[in-house]
């Protein structure tokens, strides 16, 4: 899987989620800047990333991942 | 040995010193201070010492021992490790917290005789907030977020950090065991600036707080003989004197900790300048909800029976009704835990649960009326005007909040609230509460001041880093006026901080 | 580095200094400014002192007195408030010493008692003032003020038990907070009012100082250690009396259903075979109360058996061991009126000879 593959990936689920098919992904992309992106919206999205990527991503990284680039990376390294 | 105690200036006095001239010995230095801290808050008999050895032996043994053996484990071990661990340390705190209240209620209800007085332990200092940092660090370790410690000083020093110990901020291990286990470095700016904030706490807690705490006193002591009115403006003062009496404590803690060069997390970001309820309590005691959260909201909401609920709820409601629902529930079992934590009494309940979840479905049920009017009336939401009235509605719409903490009961809240609807327009009584001019002046002042300050740093330009960037004498000037008002007007009185009791 | 430095301490210690400045300078209630040995050496000198407007700590003086007094003495006064004014002309005896302390409990009577042992002083007699302090636990339990004397009245315990006593040691009895108390913000706030009120020149009313004015009206101490109150206090009239007694606090000072303490009997008991093992005369004496706190007492007598307790029990220790009891609390039996006291409960001094000579036992 590649870093694109990830991100193209990546960008469907978060359309579906918030339901707004404009959303561009970028690296440095936090909560801030996604209209419903709040701490509740957070678990939907961690487990519709999940459900996408078939595996579970630790809680202590759930926790701590501060924009989509930690996400992506966490992606690729629970990937190999 | 209080936070506004000369025992206190002469601990610190002494202690900063040979912190900095310790090396790499910091943390033994830290942790040495913060036991004698911890024994020293409290009456000082052999009795409650030998208790509060066996207390913070028992805490650090399931701690440590819990985590390396947590860490070793696979699979169903590991979470069974975790579970007993978490387990025997949220037992303490039922049978130092709840227990007795328990069986007291109970034998009042079933008219038995009470022969649980052995039960009593009488209050454990800081209880509620460093059994949440040690389960924190249990979970955390749970969860392969880090390894777990090797050194039980470090872990000690984690749970019973001396100016946290008392009433948090709630910490989180990796954070704070990079600070602890640095080379002590004494730069002069953290210093001052570490003066600086536990000036501002002062000034908050002993200028303004206890004064306003006399008009909550007297109106709430006997609310029917005050109008609706003057329990209006109690229950603002209320708001007032806890968040300057919180906050306050909190400047200090942060103040005292920036002393020796750590930095404690934040509890408050200006929460008065919220545009939402619900925004104000990511901005209210932050470190306790953001704890809930990470600990207990997002397991809760990862179980499959949440995600099945989830998916059913949409599947019947269509994407945005179907997340109402999971979201409620999740929030409703957040605040009942919130309201548990502070003591678990029925008003508790009714405050920091019942009242906060009713606004919070009648802010979604509203919101889309709210979007229509704001169109209809061509209402910028960025507007500074829209912007002040929404903090206002969310001051308004805390009241309730703080009319029940106050009454101290479900019931008295409830008449006090009709009464306060009720008798709005009935005779004032306010002068009953006895203040003098200069309390009065003292209070406008400190609000207004406060008030600024806050709204400086909600935009984004706090006082301190501003402060800095003028000429000494300014800074001197600004910074020993605040020294005088509190040398001046300050109540050292033998009032403690509210957050203590938890 | 040294730059920063300087500048923190710029920012900060002016205002630290101020406090501790002002805090020193005014120091109204004499922390830094109450020598009591000095004080004590101008009675010595046969000086009258005035004791200042502001508290000085009458423990610390009468300790003083007890270790310049001459060991040999004809009378010595114990007791609370109500015996301050006891002096030699009053008795008649050249070499009387008043060693009587506001608020004196059992403890502090006990801590003179050892301090006395300790000096070698052995007065000729000893007049006791019976009180609850001495005999309430509600009070004396307290101990708000006689914990400082408390290795005294530890040494003498074990003397009136008969052992050797550990002598404390000098020094024991300083107060350890006074460098704190520098930065007391309380004790600025008061020190500021206290300028506001009085201006700088006003500080020098706070301190003792020999009374060398005849027409001083201030309260002072004479030679022998008793207290002449302020002029503006010795006019009292009976109107004062009756509004003191009015508020006076019964249920504390008479310790509302409460009962003689029995340990404080048994030390009674031990101090009396104590004296007469070392030769000195007891006296007791027990001071009226004003008739019109008398009045509020009688008719709910039931409720203060405590006063009626230590009336029984000094008439049966001075039966017992044939001591001399004078007075009672009876204001009547001395045949005292409202104008004859300065408020709820102290005599006159013009009158107090009334009550020493009424001779019960």
């Amino acid at each position: 899987m590649t870093r694109e593959e990830v991100y193209e990936r990546l960008t469907d689920v978060f359309r579906e989620v918030f339901d707004d098919d404009s959303i561009e992904l970028r690296d440095e992309t936090t909560a801030e800047d996604i209209e419903d992106w709040d701490s509740f919206e957070h678990i939907n999205l961690v487990v519709a990333v999940e459900t996408e990527f078939s595996f579970k991503i630790p809680m202590g990284k759930v926790i701590t991942m501060k924009n989509v680039g930690e996400m992506v990376d966490i992606i690729l390294s629970l990937g190999k | 040995m209080s936070l506004t105690s000369f025992g206190f200036f002469a601990f610190l006095l002494v202690g900063i010193p040979v912190y900095y001239l310790s090396g790499r010995y910091g943390r033994y230095v830290l942790l040495a201070m913060s036991l004698y801290f911890y024994f020293a808050i409290a009456p000082a008999t052999v009795s409650y010492h030998v208790k509060l050895t066996a207390i913070v032996l028992y805490i650090l043994t399931v701690t440590y021992v819990g985590a390396l053996l947590i860490d070793r484990a696979k699979g169903r071990w590991r979470t069974l490790l975790t579970f007993l661990s978490i387990a025997g340390l949220a037992a303490f705190l039922f049978f130092t917290k709840y227990l007795y209240q328990i069986l007291e209620s109970l034998s009042v209800l079933f008219h038995a005789p009470n022969r649980f007085s052995f039960l009593q332990f009488g209050s454990v200092i800081g209880v509620s907030y460093f059994i949440l940092s040690a389960i924190g660090y249990l979970i955390d370790v749970c969860w392969q977020s880090y390894p777990a410690e090797k050194n039980p000083g470090t872990v000690c020093l984690f749970i019973f950090f001396f100016p946290q110990v008392i009433s948090g901020p709630v910490t989180r291990f990796p954070e704070m065991k990079e600070q602890f286990c640095k080379r002590p470095v004494l730069d002069w700016g953290t210093i001052e600036h570490g003066i600086r904030r536990m000036l501002w706490g002062y000034f908050k807690k002993l200028v303004i707080s206890d004064r306003f705490a006399v008009v909550v006193g007297t109106v709430y002591a006997d609310y029917l003989s005050f109008s609706g009115f003057d329990l209006f403006v109690a229950t603002l003062c209320y708001a007032i004197r806890l968040y300057t009496d919180f906050s306050g404590c909190m400047d200090i803690v942060l103040g005292a900790a920036q002393l020796f060069g750590i930095t404690l997390p934040e509890n408050f970001n200006a929460p008065f300048f919220s545009a939402t309820v619900q925004e104000f309590w990511q901005r209210w005691h932050i470190t306790l909800g953001g704890w809930f959260k990470d600990y207990v909201m997002y397991p809760f909401q990862k179980t499959k029976g949440m995600i099945t609920l989830g998916k059913k709820c949409k599947a019947k409601f269509g994407k945005k009704a179907g997340k109402k629902i999971p979201f409620y529930l999740a929030m409703l079992l957040l605040w009942f835990l919130i309201g548990l934590w502070h003591g678990g009494a029925g008003y508790y309940f009714v405050a920091s649960a019942a009242i906060p979840f009713t606004l919070l479905i009648l802010g979604d049920l509203c919101s889309p009326l709210s979007e229509r009017l704001v169109k209809l009336l061509h209402i910028r939401r960025e507007s500074a005007a829209w912007k002040t009235v929404s903090y206002l509605r969310t001051n308004l719409l805390l009241c309730p909040v703080w009319v029940f903490v106050c009454a101290g009961s479900v019931e008295r809240g409830f008449l006090a609230l009709k009464h306060a609807v009720c008798s709005f327009f009935g005779e004032t009584n306010l002068s009953a509460c006895a203040l003098t001019r200069t309390d009065l002046v003292m209070m406008a002042l400190g609000t207004v001041i406060l008030g600024a300050a806050e709204y400086l740093q909600h935009r984004g330009t706090p006082v301190t880093p501003m402060l800095d960037r003028k000429p000494f004498a300014v800074k001197w000037l600004v910074v020993n006026a605040e020294i005088l008002v509190i040398l001046l007007f300050g109540l050292v009185g033998t009032s403690s901080f509210i957050y203590f009791r938890f | 580095m040294k730059k920063k430095l300087l500048l923190v301490l710029l920012l900060f210690l002016p205002a630290l200094l101020l406090l501790a400045g002002v805090n020193y300078f005014v120091d109204p209630v004499n922390l830094y400014h109450g020598d009591a040995k000095e004080l004590v050496r101008l009675l010595c000198e046969g000086k009258e002192v005035n004791t200042g407007s502001g508290n000085m700590d009458e423990r610390q003086i009468k300790k003083s007195l007890i270790e310049s007094m001459p060991k040999e003495a004809d009378c010595v006064v114990l007791g609370p408030s109500l015996a301050l004014t006891v002096d030699r002309k009053l008795t008649g005896e050249e070499s009387l010493y008043n060693l009587a302390m506001s608020g004196a409990d059992l403890y502090d009577i006990l801590a003179q008692l050892g301090i006395m042992e300790i000096e070698g002083v052995h007065p000729k007699r000893i007049l006791f003032c019976v009180e609850s302090s001495f005999f309430d636990e509600g009070i004396y339990g307290t101990m708000s003020r006689s914990a400082g004397l408390m290795p005294y009245a530890n040494y003498m315990l074990e003397r009136l038990d008969g052992k050797e006593g550990t002598v404390p040691k000098e020094g024991s009895f300083l107060r350890t907070d006074l460098p704190g108390m520098l930065c007391s913000v309380t004790l600025f706030q008061s020190s500021v009012d206290y300028l506001l009120e009085h201006g700088p020149e006003g500080v020098k009313e706070l301190r003792f100082r020999v009374r060398e004015d005849q027409e001083d009206g201030n309260a002072y101490l004479q030679v022998d250690g008793s207290l002449v109150y302020s002029k503006q206090y010795r006019l009292a009239g009976a109107d004062d009396v009756i509004r003191s007694a009015s508020e006076y606090n019964m249920d504390y000072f008479f310790h509302r259903d409460g009962h003689i303490s029995a340990y404080s009997q048994e030390v009674f008991v031990k101090l009396v075979q104590y004296c007469q093992q070392n030769d000195i005369q007891l006296d007791l004496f027990m001071a009226p109360m004003s008739p019109a706190l008398w009045e509020r007492v009688k008719p709910q007598a039931e409720s203060y058996p405590l006063l009626f307790e230590m009336e029984t029990f000094a008439y049966e220790m001075a039966r017992q061991y044939g001591l001399n009891l004078y007075g009672s609390f009876d204001p009547e039996q001395s045949g005292l009126t409202n104008d004859d006291f300065y408020d709820a409960r102290h005599v006159k001094y013009e009158v107090l000879d009334r009550v020493l000579n009424l001779k019960i036992y």
